[in-house]
C-alpha cells in the first residue's frame, strides 16, 4: 500500500522514488541495464534535492515552473516513505539544464505510471488519546475501532462501544461502519450506519476524533 | 441508541441533470439522483438516475451473500426527466428471472410512464429493449386516495407544478419517522414574496404541511444565492429559500440534493461552512447537510 512516489507533475526528466520500489519496477530496470545508463545514481536525499533545487531554479533565483509545484517537488522529496531517495541523472545532458536533459530521457512517466495500479496510501489521524495526533495506517484488511483490545485500533475512552465501528477497504474505496455502537458513528457531523470515506473527513466515535487522510497517486 | 431498527436511507445519486464524474466532485458524487429506504425488510428506491446502477449492483452482491434467489423492489419516479430515469437500463435487479419489480408514478401521466420508460430504451438509444427485463415487472399509478403500503412503510405524494412538466413529492413514513423526498420543485416562486399571489400561497401552505415535522428532508437546493439571480424560474430551489423553509417547518435533518453539475466539492463544503452553524447553533436547531453518494444514515 506504500506510494510509490512519482509525481506526475514534475517535469518529465526528473523522477523521485524509493530505491526498493525503483527495483521492482521493469522499466527503471531495463533502463538501468541498457546503454544509456544513468550516469549517476544518488542514493542520498540531499543531494538529490540538491538536484531538484538547480532544475527548478536552473541555477538563478528565478523558478522554471510555478512555485507551487517548486514546493510540491519539496514535499515528495521530505516525504518520509522515500527514506531511500533515488535520483536519476542521465548522460549527454543538455548544459542549460544543469545535466539533465528531456531529450536523454529514455523511459517514460507514462511508461512507469502504467506498471503502478493506483497507489493508494491512508492513514486515521486520531486525536484524543495522548496530546497531539496519532497516526494508523490502512491497508487492505478490516480494523475494527473500539475499546477492547480484540479491535485493531483500540481506543479506550469514554462513550466507545466495545466493538463500535469498522474501516474496511472495497473496489478501491474505503468504508466505515457503525457496527450497532451506542453513541453512533459521525462522519462530518452526520450519523452514519457506513459511508464511503473520502480525504480529510471527520469521523467522530464517542470522545475521539479521528481524520481520514487519504493520498492517491494515479496513473496516467 | 443503536440503528437496527431505524429507517436508513441511503444516497446512491446526488447530482442533478448530467452525471458529473470526476476529481472534483467525488466526494458529493457524481451520479445523478437515486436514494434508497430501507425499513425492516421492504426496501423502497427513489427515482433512476444514474445512481441506481451502483445500488443494484449493491442488491445483487448482498443477495448472493445471502443466497437470497429473488427480490422484491419499489421504485418511485418523481418524474421522467432524463437525470432521474436514466439509470434504469443499467439496473442489474431488472434483468434477473424471479426478481420482482413495481414502479410506480404520477397519475398525471395518463398511462404513458410505460412508454416513456421504454422509449428510452429503443434500440435508436439502447442496445437492448426494456422487454429483456425478465424480471416481474409492473409499472402502476400511485393511488390518490389513500397512502400506498409497502410493508412498514406507508407513502404520500403530491405534486408540484413548479418544475418544468411537473414532479411528485414523497412522505415515507416508517417506524413513526417521516422522511421527505422533495426533489425539482422551485420553492422561490411558492416562498418569495414578490411573486406571491393566492395560488403560490395555497401551495406553500400545503407544502409546509406535507414537510411539517420531517426528520429527514432531501431537497433540491441546487442555486446559491447570487446563482438564483440568473436562474429564476428553471424550477430549482435557492439555498437560503430551502434554509428558512425547512426550519420553519421544524425540519430535523435538512439534506441539499440535485446538485448543480458545476458545484465542485469545494463549492459545496463552502456553502455548508457558510451555513450550518447558524441552523446547528439554533434553537431548535436543525441539522443540515449536502448529500453525499455512498452514504447511509439512520433515521431517528
Ligand atoms: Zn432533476
Ligand atoms: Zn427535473
Amino acid at each position: 500500500m506504500a506510494a510509490l512516489t512519482v509525481s506526475t507533475r514534475t517535469p518529465t526528466n526528473f523522477i523521485i522514488f524509493s530505491a526498493h520500489q525503483a527495483s521492482a519496477l521493469p522499466s527503471v530496470r531495463r533502463m538501468c541495464d541498457s546503454n544509456k545508463k544513468p550516469e549517476t545514481v544518488i542514493r542520498d536525499r540531499e543531494k538529490v534535492t540538491d538536484l531538484a533545487k538547480t532544475r527548478f531554479t536552473r541555477g538563478s533565483d528565478v523558478p522554471i515552473v510555478p512555485p507551487d509545484e517548486k514546493e510540491r517537488v519539496a514535499e515528495l522529496l521530505s516525504a518520509n516513505e522515500c527514506d531511500t531517495v533515488l535520483g536519476v541523472k542521465i548522460k549527454d545532458a543538455d548544459p542549460d539544464s544543469e545535466g539533465i536533459s528531456m531529450s536523454t530521457m529514455q523511459f517514460s512517466r507514462r511508461g512507469i505510471a502504467g506498471e503502478i495500479s493506483i497507489s493508494q496510501k491512508a492513514y486515521l489521524e486520531v486525536y484524543g488519546l495522548r496530546p497531539g495526533a496519532n497516526g494508523f495506517e490502512l491497508g487492505e484488511e478490516e480494523v475494527k475501532i473500539g475499546r477492547t483490545q480484540e479491535c485493531k485500533l483500540t481506543l479506550p475512552l469514554g462513550g466507545i462501544s466495545r466493538v463500535h465501528a469498522r474501516i474496511y477497504f472495497r473496489n478501491e474505496e474505503y468504508y466505515i461502519q457503525d457496527l450497532g455502537s451506542t453513541n453512533g458513528t459521525y462522519v462530518n457531523g452526520i450519523k452514519v450506519v457506513r459511508c464511503v470515506l473520502r480525504n480529510n473527513d471527520r469521523i467522530d466515535i464517542g470522545e475521539a476524533k479521528i481524520v481520514f487522510i487519504e493520498e492517491r497517486v494515479r496513473g496516467v | 441508541m443503536s440503528t437496527a431498527n431505524q429507517p436508513q436511507v441511503t444516497f446512491w445519486g446526488t447530482r442533478g441533470s448530467i452525471p458529473t464524474p470526476g476529481r472534483t466532485t467525488e466526494k458529493f458524487g457524481g451520479n445523478t439522483p437515486c436514494v434508497s429506504v430501507m425499513y425492516k425488510d421492504t426496501l423502497v428506491i427513489i427515482d433512476a438516475g444514474s445512481g441506481i446502477r451502483n445500488c443494484g449492483l449493491e442488491l445483487l452482491s448482498e443477495a448472493a451473500a445471502k443466497g437470497q434467489k429473488q427480490l422484491s423492489l419499489h421504485l418511485l419516479l418523481s418524474h421522467t426527466h432524463w437525470d432521474h430515469i436514466q439509470g434504469l437500463p443499467f439496473f442489474g435487479p431488472a434483468y434477473i428471472k424471479g426478481n420482482k419489480l413495481v414502479i410506480y408514478g404520477s397519475p398525471n401521466k395518463e398511462g404513458f410512464l410505460e412508454s416513456i420508460l421504454s422509449d428510452q430504451m429503443d434500440t435508436q438509444y439502447f442496445p437492448v429493449e426494456m422487454s429483456t427485463f425478465a424480471s416481474d415487472l409492473s409499472i402502476e399509478e400511485m393511488p390518490e386516495d389513500a397512502p400506498l403500503q409497502l410493508g412498514d412503510l406507508s407513502i404520500e405524494w403530491q405534486e408540484q407544478i413548479y418544475h418544468p412538466g411537473g414532479s411528485v413529492r414523497f412522505k415515507i413514513s416508517a417506524g413513526g419517522k417521516k422522511i421527505i423526498y422533495a426533489s425539482d420543485v422551485e420553492l422561490d416562486i411558492m416562498f418569495n414574496s414578490n411573486e406571491k399571489t393566492e395560488e403560490t400561497e395555497k401551495h406553500a401552505k400545503e407544502y409546509l404541511e406535507f414537510i411539517d415535522g420531517a426528520d429527514l428532508l432531501i431537497a433540491d437546493g441546487q442555486y446559491s444565492e447570487e446563482e438564483y439571480k440568473t436562474k429564476a424560474h428553471w424550477g430549482h430551489t435557492s439555498v437560503p429559500v430551502l434554509l428558512e423553509v425547512a426550519y420553519r417547518a421544524g425540519v430535523g435533518h435538512l439534506a441539499f440534493f440535485h446538485h448543480d453539475p458545476l458545484h465542485t466539492d469545494k463549492f459545496l463544503n463552502d456553502l455548508w461552512s457558510q451555513y450550518s452553524t447558524k441552523y446547528h447553533t439554533a434553537d431548535p436547531p436543525m441539522h443540515i447537510f449536502w448529500a453525499r453518494e455512498g452514504l447511509t444514515m439512520p433515521i431517528g
